[in-house]
């Protein structure tokens, strides 16, 4: 987050806004990361997942790149604000800058047309839309308590949509799993990036 | 017919109705599944705005036989919409179809949205027309 803070202090007076989007359910959790990095951008949450859907995120930081006219110039693609974690998940953060200070300030589109942009959309499979509706019920169990109910679909989630870490990551800490230091997300990550990384977006 | 509640999850409307279990069937009544879903279960069929879709091969859709009680399963099938049906817990959760989401997000026009801020504000795309935009989603995990 204090990378994004910073790129917004540098773009903001040139005409750019930026909209976090938390996935997440409980604002406690999202606020320690927004009052580290002193966020003056918005930061809303995605409690129902109905963002994560409509433009089809599957982890997280992703951005998508909206133009003056609410058109999609740049479709969901992971992008880091910080080269803090840049050994282990390989991904530079300057190109994606630069490319965007060049669109801000020069009007440089990152794709040059409508037909370029399209092919970068990775559109969701029946299986991963199957996913998200077993995530949305797994998440209402929770709210009342059925945990093991909860599981079920959190785990049926996760068998549709392998690669989508909004579902399997972030059903870690929803029952009682650390998503950064435990032998499940260990697991999931070797298993992940032994498929190929899938889900990081088109340019990775 | 077993008596329950019964949650119907669609987008960011959640709705819970008194309806029934029968096996692994979760029955809502017609007027609760418009109000939950827009679909309206008339005698040309499922109705919603300009569109129906017609049920009268479909028997299964009512099996309560009162022909008013609707199975949420068979509804989704027919109104092609993928669904996940909890019969034990009384949970169902329809989503929205990947042919729909793949032209939505290929015509290229930003799908709008407006939700809370962390203290409660609602904000949403239409807030930041005419300028340019990085969504940026995270999160804590």
């Amino acid at each position: 987050m204090p990378g994004w803070q910073d790129l917004y202090d540098e773009l903001e007076p040139r005409g750019m806004a930026i909209i976090a989007v938390a996935v997440d359910e409980d604002p406690d959790e999202v606020r320690p990361w927004v009052d580290e990095a002193k966020a003056t951008f918005p930061v809303l949450l995605d409690a129902d997942r109905t963002f994560t859907d409509a433009y089809a995120v599957r982890n997280v930081p992703t951005v998508v790149w909206i133009d003056e006219d609410d058109r999609i110039v740049r479709p969901a693609d992971v992008a880091f604000g910080t080269d803090t974690f840049k050994d282990f998940h390989g991904i530079d953060s300057t190109p994606h800058f630069e490319a965007l200070r060049r669109w801000v300030i020069d009007d440089e589109l990152p794709l040059p047309g409508d037909e370029d942009v399209r092919e970068h959309v990775v559109a969701p499979t029946e299986d991963e839309q199957l996913a998200r509706a077993h995530f949305r019920v797994a998440l209402e169990l929770r709210r009342r308590g059925r945990d093991d109910a909860a599981r079920r679909h959190f785990a049926r989630a996760g068998e549709l949509s392998p690669d989508d870490f909004t579902i399997r990551r972030a059903a870690l800490p929803l029952q009682g799993v650390d998503p950064f230091v435990s032998d499940e997300f260990f697991a999931l990550y070797g298993e992940w990036e032994a498929r190929g990384k899938r889900g990081y977006g088109f340019s990775h | 017919m077993e008596p329950t509640q019964v949650t119907i999850i669609d987008g960011d409307t959640v709705t819970t109705v008194s309806g029934g279990r029968l096996d692994d069937a979760l029955l809502v009544g017609r007027a609760d599944l418009a109000a939950a879903t827009g679909w309206a279960l008339k005698p040309e069929g499922l109705c919603r705005d300009d569109v129906c879709v017609p049920t009268r091969a479909w028997p299964e859709l009512t099996p309560a036989g009162d022909d008013d009680l609707v199975d949420l399963a068979v509804f989704a099938e027919l109104v092609q919409r993928p669904v996940v049906v909890d019969p034990a817990e009384g949970v169902a959760a329809l989503g929205t179809p990947a042919a729909i989401r793949a032209s939505a997000l290929t015509s290229l026009d930003a799908p709008a949205f407006s939700l809370p801020t962390l203290d409660g504000r609602s904000v949403g795309l239409a807030d930041f027309g005419g300028r340019k935009k990085l969504l940026l989603a995270f999160a804590s995990w």
